[in-house]
């Protein structure tokens, strides 16, 4: 059974068909026209600077292995002629013994200043074939090398000769002041006697010296008056 | 000169770092490169830079590419790309309030120079996805990610790019 729904209808403007035909002119227009839209055509001189570009970028590529390649090659030729001069020497501790047993041995002669030189300094056997030899040696100690003595003390020309100075006589305390000292004293650069009286083992009289007082303390008075002391 | 067509044989020839024919290949697709760059752009210095980087890229990854026939689509995704990366700072999306009320009658013929003009008129944004998509036929959803947008704001800025072109179409015609 169909039931039929009565709805209310509603009607549209009268324009509508016209809007629907123009729309649906925009439309056909836009998509007829967008496939004859005009090609924009670049500068004649962008060939030039993009194969710039790639002769650049071609030529970075190709340094960095070049120059591992060089590097490594050179690595090997110095190796190589490090070791050909001799400076680079193997350990016989690591060959094994089975190749050293088969090697002749050479009787090496006794160990001269000369030819300890000639084992320290390798280039001096350029001319002759390096041969890898065990050392049989007796390790004998050998004989010091005799080195002249030369006298490093200090010429008697150049050290200034002892000091003759007169003998003292002995000191004699005074029985009146048992604590006076009597002190001289020999001053060796200008070989000139300086002699100081010293009274009283504790006593600052020195300090009373006009030479010891500042400026200030020479202008400033003094409580204490004058004092003469007559002995 | 005489043009070498767009085939395998030429494709081989410039994966193989032949000049000559990575000339041909500049020839037979500067203009379609250069245009989608200067209708992104809308700027002839950049839309040339946008170029030259491209062929550039081309040259150079051309060897990775699995399906050398899809070397045109190839060339237009890098083309896009370049281009939407220069213009990124400039490219804004205007919200759906902006849009001009095109109710105006519409009722005249025009052309696809004018229709060219129009779409150079556009802002940025909508520019940008009006070009990807009605020009060079990209989906939604691809449009979208290049450009780094939702897919509805691709479609959205479709609506409002075909109306602001309805109405600069109609202000043209009546200039």
């Amino acid at each position: 059974m169909q039931m039929k729904k009565n709805w209310k209808e509603y009607s549209p403007r009268d324009n509508a068909w016209e809007k629907i035909m123009q729309k649906q002119d925009f439309d056909a227009q836009l998509e007829r026209n967008l496939k004859k839209l005009p090609k924009h055509n670049p500068s004649e001189f962008v060939w030039g600077r993009i194969e710039q570009t790639l002769e650049k970028k071609k030529r970075g590529l190709i340094w960095p292995p070049f120059l591992i390649a060089a590097s490594l090659t050179g690595l090997f030729i110095l190796a190589f002629y490090l070791i050909q001069q001799g400076a680079v020497v193997l350990d016989s501790e690591q060959i094994p013994d089975e190749i050293l047993a088969k090697t002749p041995m050479i009787e090496q002669e006794e160990p001269t200043v000369q030819n300890k030189l000639k084992e320290v300094l390798p280039f001096e056997n350029e001319s002759k074939p390096v041969k890898r030899v065990k050392k049989v040696l007796n390790r004998e100690p050998t004989s010091p090398i005799q080195v002249p003595k030369t006298d490093l003390t200090f010429s008697r020309k150049l050290a200034t000769g002892p000091l003759h100075l007169e003998p003292r006589n002995q000191y004699i305390p005074s029985e009146s002041d048992p604590r006076e000292t009597y002190h001289r004293v020999a001053i060796s650069w200008g070989l000139k006697e300086k002699t100081k009286l010293k009274l009283g083992s504790q006593s600052n009289d020195w300090l009373n010296n006009d030479d010891a007082l500042t400026a200030q303390e020479k202008t400033k008075p003094t409580k204490n008056p004058l004092k003469f002391i007559i002995k | 000169m005489k043009q070498t067509p767009l085939n395998s044989k030429l494709i081989s020839q410039v994966i193989l770092n032949d000049r000559q024919a990575q000339f041909q290949l500049f020839e037979l697709t500067k203009k379609m490169v250069y245009s989608l760059a200067y209708r992104v752009l809308n700027d002839e210095d950049e839309a040339h830079d946008v170029l030259q980087d491209t062929y550039v890229e081309v040259f150079q990854n051309i060897q990775k590419l699995s399906h050398p026939e899809a070397l045109v689509s190839w060339m237009k995704t890098i083309t896009a790309r370049k281009a939407i990366q220069r213009n990124k700072k400039r490219l804004n999306f205007e919200t759906l309030d902006q849009v001009e009320d095109s109710s105006d009658d519409f009722e005249s013929w025009f052309d696809a120079e004018m229709l060219d003009q129009a779409i150079l008129s556009l802002p940025d944004g909508a520019r940008a996805v009006f070009v990807l998509i009605a020009v060079e036929g990209y989906p939604h959803k691809e449009c979208a990610e290049i450009l780094g947008i939702s897919e509805n704001t691709s479609k959205s800025q479709y609506s409002y790019a075909k109306g602001l072109l309805r109405t600069r179409i109609t202000n043209l015609l009546r200039a």
